[in-house]
C-alpha cells in the first residue's frame, strides 16, 4: 500500500517556468492529500486481507470442556449398549448432543471413563455429566448456547430418573 | 423494562397458569399415584411463582402480573389420561418456558431456570412423558 503513493513531479531545473514551479509548490499539499485519501480508500476496502483474525469464540473452552467429558463418557458407553437398552439410549442421546455441539476446538483432557455393566455406575458419571452441562450453561456468554447446554443436562437427568425407576 | 425483568414477568404469567390448570386437574383426580404426581407438580410451580415474585421484587418491579380470574381448560379432562395429558403439556410448556428464560437471563437468575427447566423435563416423565433429546429446546 504504501508504494502507491506518488509524489509529485519536482521542477525540472531547467524549461519550466517560476510561475509554473509555484504552481507545483502550490498544489503539491492538495495533490498529496488526494493521494493519500485514495490510499486510505483502498486501504480499507482490502483491510478484510490484512485484518487480525477474528477474537477467539470465547465460550469455545466451555464447549470444549462439555465436548471432551461427553466424549469420555460415550466411549465408555459404547461396549455397553447392546447389554442394556438404557445404556444403548445413552448412546443415541450422548451421540447426537455432539453433533450438536461440533466439534472441540482443542482437545480437552477429560479422564478416560471405565465403566462396568451396573447401572448405577453409569447413572452417577450421568449425573455428573449432567451437572458439567447444567455448570457451563451458567456461565457461557451465548444465551442460545446456554439453552441448548441446560437444555441437554435436562435430557441426562431424564436418563438419570429413568435409571433410578 | 430490562430483559430480565420481561423475562420474570413472562415467566410468571406462565406460571400462574399452570398453578390453575394444575389445580383444576387435582380437582378432578382420585388418590393415587397421578394425584401425588400433581400434587407434587403444584408445589413445584408455586415454590417456582413465589420466587419468582420475590425476585421481581427486588428488581423493582412494583405491579409484576397477576393471575386471571380463569384460565381455558383442555378438552378430555374426564378421565384420567386426558388429566395425564394435560399435565404432561404443562410441564412441556414449562420446560419451553423455562429454556427461554436461560437465554434471556444471566448469573443467578439463569441459573435457577436452569434448574428448573432440568426439574420440569423430569416431572414429565410421571405424566407419560418420555425421555428427549432436548427437553425445552
Amino acid at each position: 500500500m504504501v508504494g502507491a503513493v506518488t509524489r509529485p513531479t519536482p521542477a525540472p531545473a531547467t524549461g519550466v517556468s517560476r510561475r509554473a514551479a509555484l504552481r507545483w509548490a502550490a498544489l503539491a499539499p492538495a495533490a498529496l492529500a488526494l493521494t493519500a485519501c485514495t490510499t486510505s480508500s483502498v486501504d480499507r476496502l482490502e483491510a478484510p486481507r490484512s485484518t487480525p483474525p477474528a477474537p477467539p469464540n470465547p465460550d469455545q473452552p466451555a464447549v470444549d470442556i462439555v465436548v471432551g467429558t461427553t466424549a469420555a463418557l460415550l466411549d465408555a458407553l459404547r461396549p455397553l449398549a447392546a447389554k442394556d437398552p438404557v445404556f444403548a439410549d445413552l448412546v443415541a442421546l450422548h451421540t447426537a448432543h455432539l453433533e450438536r455441539l461440533g466439534p472441540a476446538s482443542a482437545t480437552f483432557a477429560s479422564p478416560a471413563v471405565h465403566l462396568d455393566v451396573s447401572r448405577s455406575q453409569v447413572r452417577d458419571h450421568e449425573t455428573a455429566l449432567a451437572g458439567v452441562l447444567a455448570n457451563r450453561a451458567g456461565g457461557v456468554h451465548d444465551g442460545a448456547l446456554a439453552r441448548l447446554l441446560a437444555a441437554m443436562s435436562a435430557a441426562v437427568l431424564q436418563r438419570v430418573a429413568e435409571l433410578e425407576a | 423494562m430490562s430483559t430480565t425483568i420481561a423475562a420474570l414477568r413472562s415467566a410468571l404469567v406462565d406460571e400462574h397458569a399452570a398453578l390453575y390448570l394444575l389445580g383444576v386437574l387435582a380437582s378432578r383426580t382420585a388418590p393415587g399415584a397421578l394425584a401425588d404426581a400433581l400434587a407434587s407438580s403444584y408445589a413445584a410451580h408455586r415454590a417456582v411463582r413465589d420466587a419468582l415474585l420475590e425476585r421481581l421484587s427486588a428488581l423493582g418491579d412494583t405491579k409484576p402480573p397477576g393471575a386471571a380470574p380463569a384460565y381455558d381448560l383442555p378438552d378430555g379432562l374426564g378421565t384420567e389420561a386426558g388429566v395425564r395429558a394435560a399435565a404432561l403439556a404443562i410441564e412441556q410448556r414449562a420446560c419451553s418456558g423455562y429454556g427461554e428464560q436461560v437465554a434471556a437471563t444471566t448469573g443467578d437468575d439463569r441459573v435457577a431456570a436452569i434448574g428448573r427447566l432440568a426439574a420440569a423435563a423430569v416431572r414429565q416423565l410421571a405424566f407419560g412423558g418420555t425421555a428427549t433429546e432436548l427437553p425445552g429446546l
